[in-house]
């Protein structure tokens, strides 16, 4: 079976491709970059665009193609790029007659907001916040998606959302953040979090590629964290910004402006939770995650420090 | 042989050493025994003082060794069984102050991250170290008589439907207290809260703590085929906000969503009335205009609120019952009944003549709501 991977400068994407190809009977190409250390990875270093893509796409004619080149998180690039990328992918792989395609999205799809009920299910319509950011780049990457594979019920399409990566070396917004000497928070308030240990990640996009399964699922790491918790847990202290929660008059107000430029992403984030619900990646992928959120973090800043 | 017999000594020693818990047990009990044989000039204040002596205790058992000790030291000090003197009460405050100031600094490990919640952020630390107080408010501030709680089966999920009353969701916590303190098998209940209370800071993070979730039906749902008992409200912001003079009349009830979600999950429904909490803050008038402006659904003005600032905060303390009646008969419904609207509102009315049922029967039954 011949497997492609983009975005194989990234971390997670040369784990996958190691595992992977660790089979017999599969042989894995990275694109986008090169993999040293990873002799099992055949590397192409050029990422092409639109007609080059598809044109490449035909000569190598994988099976199953895995897009871990996502904005935003490991990966350089702007997320409205990355959305004309999934665009051309997807195009690419449906004029080679490629079979099964794995992208990579986030719980931040969900969004964060007083109307989330505890726990998101895969079936959840996807709402677009209200300020454009990393929600709704996700939210467009993935609304294009599920329009595409309507189309085009001969490709199976899997997203994985995974929720912010945390662990040795993750560059997810929340990995930054906890980095933060005195990360801010909105006073009176402490959402629940989830994450996702890399290790875990790579085990659940390989299973990805060799099942059957198709359509979104939710992975995240069993046990939830206050986001104090987890600032806590990283050795640092949790900072409340006075007056980001009360302005003016109201009692709550969207926080704008310079203090939402403190912030490395979506306040909301910070004030209600966004806890998806893994059941469907465990019964359908065969996916368990194997470490808890506590381990990820400790892992992060022990062998950071 | 010598030996032995010193070992044996030195263990019997050790047995018999009252530790510092014990000693404030001890003292805190004498204390009660003395108040009780005190001639009863105000039989009022002594059940206070009694009630507020039991917190001392109970509070105890969760100090370090230390901690206890230094309690035992201000209770032999500072106070005397005389409960009519002003600084019985003030000792008695002191000491519980200290507590809490304990209390306080035994979670200091927490601020390390060390501790663990729930899926829904339900921290069972923080639900012990309210449970003396809810308790106080329980037994003494409402003298709370809870009927029927055999309603409410040991194991397995059920739906407890409500009537709202009180600007603050008291009533919730008293029904928790309820099956907490006083049930066979002790469990806690969580309730489903207003959804706009998320959204205001301190009040949100608390309520998650001690187990409550936002009245969304996917969370009824989830919890009720988790097994857990769900406490509801379906009046909604209507109920909560209503005036002194529509007390105990509900306010824009619908249970649909949540009898689906109990029908779905196949547990009992119990319908309940709480009677009393209407009184503990009389709303006069609500200015909605007014609370538009700060971003919340009611704005209630009672007699002392908001005159008196926080202090306005503090419920009155009326007499409440707490009434469980008998689960509505859904035997012979199954899972897709839940996709039944017919059926579905068929129960959903019925139970809204239940509760007013009850409450009109609890409310003749009740003299005065102050009454003790």
């Amino acid at each position: 079976m011949r497997i492609l991977i983009t975005g194989i400068d990234g971390r997670l994407a040369r784990l996958v491709g190691a595992v992977l190809a660790a089979r017999p009977d599969t042989q894995v190409i990275g694109l986008g970059g090169s993999a040293p250390g990873f002799d099992q990875i055949e590397t192409i270093a050029e990422m092409p665009q639109g007609h080059a893509l598809a044109e490449m796409m035909r000569t190598l004619a994988p099976e199953v193609v895995l897009h871990l080149d996502q904005p935003g998180e490991e990966c350089s690039g702007t997320a409205r790029a990355g959305q004309i990328q999934t665009i051309d992918l997807l195009g690419a792989c449906g004029s080679a007659g490629v079979g099964r395609v794995i992208l990579r999205s986030s719980t931040h799809v969900y969004g964060a907001s007083i109307d989330n009920p505890a726990f998101m299910l895969e079936t959840m319509a996807l709402i677009p916040a209200a300020s454009p950011g990393l929600q709704t780049d996700y939210v467009a990457i993935e609304q294009y998606v599920a329009e595409y594979a309507g189309r085009h019920p001969g490709m199976a399409i899997v997203c994985l959302r995974c929720a912010p990566i945390i662990g040795p070396g993750a560059a997810s917004p929340l990995a930054n953040y906890l980095r933060r000497s005195r990360p801010l928070t909105l006073p009176g308030f402490d959402p629940r979090i989830q994450l996702l240990h890399p290790n875990d990640a790579v085990v659940a996009f390989a299973l990805a590629a060799l099942s059957t399964a198709r359509g979104a699922f939710n992975l995240a790491a069993d046990e939830l964290l206050l986001l104090s918790q987890a600032i806590r847990l990283a050795g640092q202290q949790p900072t409340p910004l006075p007056g980001a929660a009360f302005s003016g008059l109201r009692l709550v107000k969207p926080v704008t402006g310079p203090i939402r430029a403190m912030l490395p992403f979506d306040p909301a984030f910070l004030q209600f939770a966004c806890v998806a619900d893994t059941q469907r990646a465990k019964a359908e992928l065969g996916w368990l995650p194997q470490h808890t959120a506590v381990e990820a973090i400790r892992q992060m800043t022990n062998t950071e420090n | 042989m010598q030996n032995e017999s010193e070992s044996e000594e030195i263990e019997i020693s050790i047995d018999t050493t009252p530790s510092a818990h014990e000693q404030v047990a001890e003292t805190v009990q004498e204390l009660e025994v003395e108040i009780r044989n005190h001639e009863v000039a105000s039989p009022d204040a002594q059940r206070m003082a009694l009630d507020l002596l039991r917190l001392v205790r109970e509070n105890t058992q969760r100090l370090s060794g230390q901690a206890a000790e230094r309690v035992q030291g201000m209770l032999k000090g500072g106070i005397g069984s005389d409960y009519l003197d002003p600084d019985f009460w003030r000792g008695v405050g002191m000491v519980l102050e200290y507590q809490l100031k304990e209390i306080q600094s035994l979670i200091q490990r927490r601020v390390k991250g060390e501790y663990s919640t729930d899926a829904y952020g339900k921290d069972d630390e923080i639900v012990e170290l309210v449970r003396p107080l809810a308790g106080f408010l329980y037994r003494t501030w409402w003298r709370v008589t809870t009927i029927g709680l055999e309603h409410v089966p040991a194991d397995g999920g059920v739906l407890l439907v409500a009537n709202q009353s009180g600007v603050l969701p008291w009533d919730s916590a008293m029904i928790a207290t309820a099956i907490l303190e006083e049930h066979s098998s002790p469990r806690v209940a969580r309730t489903l809260h207003q959804r706009w209370m998320s959204a205001i800071p301190i009040l949100a993070p608390a309520l998650a703590a001690v187990g409550q979730v936002p009245a969304l039906p996917e969370n009824a749902r989830r919890l009720l085929s988790e097994g857990e008992i769900v406490s509801v409200f379906p009046e909604g912001p209507r109920g909560a906000g209503k005036l002194f003079r529509d007390r105990y009349k509900l306010a824009g009830f619908d249970a649909a969503e949540f009898v689906r979600a109990a029908l779905r999950a196949e547990v009992p429904i119990v319908p309940l009335v709480v009677i009393g909490a209407e009184e503990t803050y009389p709303v006069l008038a609500n200015l909605e205009r007014v609370a538009r402006l700060f971003g919340l659904p009611y704005l209630p003005i009672t007699p002392l609120f908001p005159w008196l600032g926080p202090l306005g905060l503090i419920p009155l303390p009326s007499k409440w019952t707490i009434v469980f009646d008998a689960p509505l008969d859904i035997s012979d419904l199954d899972a897709a009944a839940a996709d039944n609207p017919a059926i579905v509102a068929r129960l959903a009315e019925t139970l809204r003549l239940r509760i007013e049922a009850l409450l009109k029967r609890g409310l003749a039954e009740r003299g005065s709501a102050f009454s003790r």
